[in-house]
């Protein structure tokens, strides 16, 4: 039994060390000097640690702008998406109405297409709009996730009728119940939907480099885009950038991981 | 929470309305000038506006070159284009014949100065922007292809540049070394698998993509198979050269591979990541001496409510861009090609030569310089020729039947155009 | 009442509806009109060619090489995925020690950008200098040229996706083999049941929907597959090896500039990802009901 479960960690740590070896040399590289990244055979350690790479890095572009940039699009559409989200699974789950199931499809279907089909229709409608080049082309096309709609619907049916019905006999709206009740006891969807939708709207990158051109408004993975042109890729300070940029969500993760589980546990996704 | 929200909204929204002032006019210039060459550019943009205090030049680096055609195409499409963008050859016949840029001609004609600059400037600009006699746009960063070696290697070989392609394939064979297990550790030559190894090679063999009026291929003749044959030769047949999708920079700085083509420019990147001293050599002759140009021109966007002012204020910091002193200034912190011949004879150009002389190279290659098909297609063009190289060289096709294939779906674009 | 409700849900319902009418539903109608004609995005006459894309679609073959790719992509990283995911998330169900260390670290990839880890990978298959070269010449394999092998391009793409999505899978597992009441297994203990009968007879079944879950997700993905080709393999891989269908249409619609045709294509991948959803909810639905 004890060397069963031995077994158990070395396969456990051996899979965790594969997992992590690209980011071991991520760390690595953003250290290097430009001719150690590619070597042969492979160096693994830089011989000095450039930590002027992340200095260099970091004023080759104005990472300052993106960074708030980064920030504030992916608090707004995250706070927009939960809300938004929240409001539609409730309908959803909760009341009967003229074209449901049609229009929770419609939404599902959405999941289906790539965002390369929409992208020159939606540059038209925001250019119409007049949002090109501004926070609004960030934010509000992805207002809404349908990923999240569907999560929450999920839990919403799985809270027992009787708790709503009570509610109502205590004279709450239903807007009352969602915030005052719902919300409270369903804390690990809500974070696991809004880690999803803080993921993926802080490494948005095709969008935001579309849709915005002035360096006042582009966004942090755009900003990675500054390490590679027409002669190389400069691996060292692409790699430090790549460090900073992904740290952010790495942090957020960490913290809301013990949620995350039981969020998605909690849906009935099992 | 909120609060943090709202104080970033704020600060945003300060950022945005910094630099806003109603009463200049204000251009936009889309470009794809990555770091370090965009702080040269922002340098002479900011000398322009010092100069031209009614004017602000908004410079906006936009990605790369095909996110740039992408956002070019987007931007058109939906009415609401840069004022001025770096544009190729081929995109321009694309804009024209929309009638979505302006030609420069329209301007020139009207400019006294404009004939004196104009003959000052090399001639196979003037031809390459121009197009049913009247000139569309204006040179900006071009560079032509050149030979890299490795001089340490070199040297200890005793072996100077190739002049002729026997020289080059005897250079390239000396410079070959493999290991005790028979593995290849160092190659005489190494090029990415893409359309611009063909080009360059084809030119030097006086060969063509399409015929004059640029309707038909005919890259797939004997000229071209032949030269298709020998790139496959160098790599399966002598197994003197290598190749790769990836940049060259790393292999030929790790010593991978004794010497590649690129463009002139690529020196001053190149040059202060490496470990031993660099050559710059012009291209090793053919039937004839022929050196590809490359680099982008400057166009204008006709919009919707133009005026006057916006028109004259573009020509204006074009011209500006393109004088001596401004055109010295570019060329010597980016090493691109002045565009101009006068630009060789200023003190500060003679004295950065003297420098950097490896910079002459590609001025003096200008003598023999071609240039690259104009047609609408040559995006997809070269996805097909460059894929006929690839079938080649993996020994999928012969050189003769995948030009063929390639020239066979170019022809059906080209009939369309 | 009941008319009360109605007008209640529609106006919880109305934000999420209009971002996603106007956003998404409404460009994804108009990129299907587009479909009918030939467009390049900047002539200001579009030509109307009817359904001529659609037939040209399907005698193209590149247009039918990028589909069989699609499989091949998917084939290759979902029964994979599914299989390494559901053995970790196994051994992770174990009550071990460190459990959040794990989770964190398997998970990892799913949070960070591919733009960003694509850029790692490209060393890990570079011929000379990356480290799989490295590593497999220490058991005497002889270096391969993954990205520019025709042949071991699109496992090289395969392997780096089953990576970058893994942690997901494993997490979605995890919750289900977690939720498995404790009283099955020692119902099961007490029959005398081994540890692979438990395993086969009461793990496996009762973790079928989250399998199912994962795989119809995995199923749109691969039909939406396109930043880790277009960073890995440009143009799409060697020969055409790794050109999946997505990154056929937008080398069409943004570096051809064919955009009716590529258009055409999108609404082909709406269709596929459309008929494999009902169909696997129909084969899979039956079965979990059965099972529950």
């Amino acid at each position: 039994m004890k060397i069963k479960r031995n077994l158990l960690y070395l396969f456990l740590l051996a899979g965790a060390f594969l997992m992590a070896v690209p980011f071991i040399w991520m760390l690595l590289t953003s250290l290097k000097a430009p001719d150690e990244v590619l070597t042969i055979p492979p160096k693994l350690l830089p011989s000095v640690l450039n930590f002027k790479n992340y200095s260099y890095a970091f004023a080759a572009a104005p990472f300052g702008i993106y960074f708030l940039n980064s920030f504030l699009v992916t608090a707004v559409s995250t706070f927009l998406q939960v809300v938004t989200s929240a409001l539609a699974a409730y309908a959803f789950a909760r009341f009967e109405f003229r074209g449901k199931k049609i229009l929770f499809l419609l939404f599902l279907g959405t999941m289906m297409i790539p965002i390369e089909v929409t992208l020159v229709p939606n540059y038209i409608i925001l250019k119409n709009l007049g949002w090109l080049d501004t926070y609004m082309a960030l934010i509000i096309p992805w207002a809404v996730s349908v990923f999240g709609i569907f999560l929450m619907r999920q839990f919403f049916i799985s809270l027992p009728k009787e708790l709503f019905d009570q509610a109502q006999i205590d004279g709450c709206t239903h807007w009352q119940i969602l915030w005052k009740i719902v919300f409270p006891i369903s804390r690990p969807v809500f974070i696991t939907v809004s880690v999803f939708s803080m993921v993926g709207s802080w490494n948005s990158f095709l969008w935001p480099l579309i849709m915005t051109s002035s360096e006042s408004m582009r966004t942090v993975p755009v900003g990675l885009a500054y390490f590679s042109f027409e002669y190389a890729t400069r691996y060292h300070l692409m790699m430090a950038a790549a460090l900073f940029a992904t740290l952010p969500v790495i942090i957020v993760y960490f913290f809301a991981q013990k949620y995350f589980i039981e969020g998605i546990a909690t849906t009935g996704m099992k | 929470m909120k609060r943090i929200i709202l104080l970033m909204m704020s600060a945003a929204f300060l950022f945005s309305a910094c630099g806003v002032s109603s009463k200049k006019l204000k251009l936009t210039f889309w470009h794809a000038m990555a770091d370090p060459k965009d702080k040269v550019l922002l340098g002479l943009i900011e000398d322009f506006e010092k100069q031209n205090t009614d004017i602000k030049i908004n410079a906006q680096y936009v990605g790369n070159y095909d996110i740039l055609l992408q956002k070019l195409m987007a931007s058109v499409g939906a009415g609401n284009p840069p004022d001025i963008a770096q544009v190729y050859e081929n995109w321009t016949t694309r804009f024209k014949e929309e009638n979505v840029i302006l030609p420069v001609s329209d301007w020139l004609e009207k400019d006294k100065e404009s004939k004196k600059d104009l003959a000052d400037i090399f001639p196979v600009f003037i031809k390459n922007n121009s197009y049913d006699k009247k000139m569309w746009t204006f040179p900006f960063n071009k560079s032509i292809y050149v030979y890299y070696y490795n001089r340490s290697l070199f040297k200890k070989e005793g072996l100077a540049a190739p002049k002729t392609i026997p020289e080059f394939l005897s250079t390239c064979t000396k410079l070959t070394k493999r290991d005790s297990s028979g593995k290849t550790i160092q190659y005489g030559f190494g090029f990415r698998a893409n359309i611009d190894v063909f080009a360059i090679f084809l030119y030097m063999n006086k060969g063509r993509f399409f015929n004059e009026p640029e309707t038909r291929s005919v890259f797939n003749d004997e000229t071209g198979r032949d030269t298709l044959q020998f790139i496959v030769d160098l790599v399966n047949k002598y197994k003197v050269a290598y190749y790769t999708k990836d940049y060259l920079d790393n292999d030929f700085g790790a010593g991978r591979m004794a010497s590649f083509f690129s463009t002139n420019p690529h020196r001053s990147y190149l040059e202060p990541g490496l470990s031993f001293p660099l050559g710059v050599a012009s291209l090793p002759a053919g039937k004839i001496k022929a050196a590809p140009i490359a680099g982008t021109n400057i166009a204008v966007f006709s919009k919707k409510n133009s005026t006057k002012e916006r028109e004259s204020a573009c020509w204006k910091f074009i011209k500006w861009m393109s004088s001596i002193e401004n055109n010295v200034k570019w060329a010597i912190g980016t090493s691109y090609l002045p565009i101009r011949r006068s630009a060789l004879e200023s003190p500060l150009m003679i004295e950065h030569l003297k420098k950097k002389p490896l910079d002459l190279v590609g001025i003096e290659e200008l003598k023999t310089a071609v240039t690259d098909p104009r047609v609408k297609c040559w995006q997809e063009a070269r996805i097909y020729i460059g894929e006929a190289l690839e079938k080649a060289l993996l020994g999928k096709s012969t050189p003769q039947a995948a030009l063929d294939e390639a020239a066979k779906k170019i022809d059906a674009l080209l009939a369309r155009e | 009442m009941k008319k009360n409700e109605n007008i209640l849900a529609y106006a919880f319902i109305f934000p999420a509806a209009l971002v996603i009418i106007v956003f998404h539903i409404f460009p994804t109608l108009y990129s299907w009109y587009i479909s009918l004609f030939d467009w390049d995005l900047i002539s200001k006459t579009k030509e109307f060619v009817g359904l001529a894309n659609y037939s040209k679609l399907f005698s193209d073959p590149d247009f039918l090489k990028s589909l069989l790719n699609t499989v091949y992509f998917a084939a290759g990283t979902i029964p994979l995925s599914i299989v390494i995911a559901f053995t970790v998330a196994y051994g992770l169900s174990r009550k071990i020690k460190g459990l959040s260390f794990f989770r964190t670290v398997y998970f990892l990839p799913v949070v960070t950008s591919v733009n960003a880890v694509a850029m790692i990978w490209l060393w890990i298959y570079h011929p000379d200098a990356g480290i799989l070269n490295w590593f497999l010449g220490l058991f005497g394999v002889s270096p391969h040229k993954w990205l520019l092998d025709p042949v071991l391009a699109m496992p090289a793409v395969i392997l780096m996706s089953i990576w970058k999505s893994l942690g997901y899978n494993i997490i979605i597992f995890l919750v289900g083999i977690l939720s498995i009441p404790g009283e099955y297994y020692e119902a099961a203990q007490i029959d005398g049941a081994s540890g692979f009968q438990i395993f086969r007879h009461i793990t496996l079944p009762l973790v079928m929907p989250a399998i199912f879950f994962v795989s119809l997700v995995s199923l749109i993905g691969s039909f939406q597959t396109f930043t880790q080709i277009y960073m890995l393999t440009p143009e799409g891989g060697p020969l055409k090896s790794t050109m999946v269908i997505v990154y056929y249409l937008y080398q069409n619609a943004f570096v051809f500039f064919k955009v009716g045709y590529a258009s055409a294509i999108s609404f082909i991948i709406f269709l596929i990802i459309f008929t494999l959803t009902l169909l696997q909810n129909r084969f899979w639905g039956e079965k979990i009901d059965y099972e529950n």
